[in-house]
């Protein structure tokens, strides 16, 4: 630990000593050279970093991880950036300091169809496999998996739209449950999943709207988690949208179902499979995209909450 | 006073001692710490937790990852006298406020943040289903003090830009819209005369196609349309003002018959 700060201290101390004329050209190759220092320090120092690389049965894997990382860090300092589309930009350069990191807005909760966990962390850490991966992984006895910084970009929701948004993947948190895809979830895993939702809301200050599944953003391809996954409780602690009590409730004869999903957020180029989706979510309903009057009420319930 | 002349000389020093020369080297050099500090945060792995999660003993690090990427762009005006000015603003810690680019009226970009960093732009706002539009988009700021045409100059910049952003993170082409359509209660950016029908034409945000043959459905609900395009529906007012001014032109409220077609055209884009 104590290298490392060394080593920080001494970046700050060689960036300032820089000679002016290069100092911007050769931010971005000098910060390279100071992150590798830093990831060097730190892997040889006694922090877990080095015990997680160095041992087990993902050690290749995890060097892997840390040199992704390393590597993406430097595309941020590229600044002033070189740029080839003929940009009139200014011959000085003006840097902002009010930034932040993007965060994730959005949580999608999703079951891993494997056999078992080990399976989805193998998936997970072949590189050039199916270049598939999720932030967390929650096992059955409730295990959790934390497998990449939750501010960076996970590869879990593939082609996907939910309202306007068409990439979900760098807007959300990406939730992998190791289930078969036709499983009940255990109860350990809801325990630890919803510790972890309540950590995630408060972070990112994530919207109780905004906690769906990879078969919400993806109808035509997913339907994970499997209709078995309990929503309902989930949304009574804030995680989700619930329909209210329908007695009463008198639906306009002029309601367009199709316009209802698209305000909740499905993707209605493909009606049937928004249909399928909605009543697997909202409806614990596995029979298909077929429509009657009950589907359209509780689709009129849902498209007023998100209003 | 004393202070303040310590303070002076401080940053007279700074501007012909630091790595940087010019005007803007002390808060440059404050951006370049800060994206070092952002750089340790992604690299920090295992994250340290504090809610009591029942962690694997052995840590295992994905090796399928990239950045968060923007998915909108947001256009401004700086309501501001000069490009100047702006600058200035965004490089005073205390307004945190900043855009991705700010464009000049002669045309000059200035570049004041790496794309993939989150801007404060966009403060608090919504659209469609999202509510954190700084962390899912670019701002792009245009010198105006938001009661004048935007210079052609400033549009060629614009679209060079907006071209290369598009393309760059394949944002589609529903996505590029104004401040005033996400914060329509508080903002009315771009004005009026913002070319968005020009932009459209290019790739850059949607437009309706000619309502002039079109019958209106009996169960066309404005209200619903217009959560379909995206817009807030909080204050349903300020939502049909966002939406005159974007595809109209026109920045009085209400929607006549005229008008309720243009949204009826416009929403079936959005479906």
């Amino acid at each position: 630990m104590l290298l490392f700060v060394l080593t920080d201290v001494f970046g700050i101390k060689a960036l300032n000593s820089q000679p002016l004329p290069q100092a911007n050209k050769e931010l971005s190759g000098f910060a390279a050279s100071a992150r590798n220092t830093i990831m060097e320090a730190e892997l040889k120092s006694d922090s877990v970093a080095s015990a997680i690389v160095s041992v087990g049965k993902y050690a290749k894997a995890n060097r892997l991880h840390f040199e992704m990382i390393d590597s993406l860090s430097k595309i941020l300092f590229k600044y002033p950036l070189q740029d080839s589309a003929g940009l009139n930009f200014a011959t000085e350069w003006v840097g902002t300091p009010n930034m932040g990191l993007r965060r994730p807005n959005y949580v999608i909760i999703h079951h891993t169809a494997t056999n078992n966990c080990s399976e989805a962390l193998n998936e997970f850490t072949k590189p050039g496999g199916r270049e598939a991966s999720a932030h967390y992984v929650i096992a059955k006895d409730g295990t959790v998996y934390h497998m990449l910084n939750d501010l960076l970009r996970s590869h879990h929701a593939g082609e996907s739209k939910w309202g306007n948004t068409t990439d979900l993947n760098s807007s959300s948190i990406g939730i992998e449950l190791d289930n078969n895809g036709y499983q009940d979830f255990t109860e350990a895993q809801m325990n630890s999943l919803t510790i972890l939702l309540g950590r995630l809301k408060a972070t990112y200050k994530i919207p109780d709207a905004n906690f769906i599944g990879h078969g919400d953003i993806a109808p035509t391809r997913k339907s994970d988690p499997n209709w078995k996954f309990p929503w309902k409780e989930l949304s009574e602690k804030g995680y989700g949208f619930w329909w209210d009590d329908t007695t009463g409730v008198t639906v306009p004869e002029t309601f367009d179902y199709l316009i209802g999903l698209r305000i909740i957020g499905y993707d209605i180029s493909e009606p049937v499979a928004a249909v399928a989706a909605f009543k697997r979510h909202f409806m614990k309903d596995n029979s298909g995209g077929n429509i009657n009057a009950v589907v359209r009420k509780i689709i009129y319930m849902l498209y007023r909450r998100y209003q | 006073m004393k202070r303040q002349i310590f303070l002076t000389l401080y940053v007279v020093l700074f501007t012909f001692f630091s790595c940087t020369p010019g005007q803007y080297a002390a808060t440059n050099k404050v951006y370049k710490q800060q994206v070092k500090n952002y750089a340790k945060m992604l690299a920090e792995y295992p994250v340290k937790d504090s809610a009591g999660l029942n962690y694997a003993t052995d840590w295992v690090g994905t090796t399928n990852l990239s950045m968060r990427r923007p998915n909108f762009v947001i256009i401004h005006h700086t309501a501001q006298n000069s490009c100047e000015q702006t600058l200035q603003t965004f490089t005073l810690a205390r307004t945190q406020v900043s855009s991705h680019y700010v464009i000049c009226r002669d045309g000059t970009v200035y570049h004041m943040l790496n794309d993939l960093l989150r801007g404060h732009h966009a403060g608090v706002s919504k659209w469609g289903n999202t509510t954190d539009l700084n962390s899912s988009s670019i701002g792009i700021e245009l010198d105006n003090n938001g009661f004048e045409p935007f210079a052609e100059a400033q549009m060629n910049s614009l679209l060079t830009l907006l071209d290369r952003l598009k393309k760059a993170y394949s944002i589609p082409s529903s996505n590029f819209i104004g401040h005033g359509d996400i914060a329509p209660t508080r903002k009315n950016d771009p004005n009026w005369r913002f070319p968005w029908k020009l932009l459209s034409e290019k790739g850059f945000g949607h437009w309706f196609d000619d309502p002039a043959n079109v019958s209106l459905p009996a169960n066309f609900n404005h209200l619903t349309a217009l959560r379909i395009v995206g817009y807030d529906m909080k204050d349903t007012n300020a939502a049909i003002v966002g939406f005159k001014r974007h595809w109209l032109q026109d920045t009085t409220r209400g929607l006549n018959d005229q008008q309720l077609k243009v949204l009826y055209q416009l929403s079936k884009k959005y479906q």
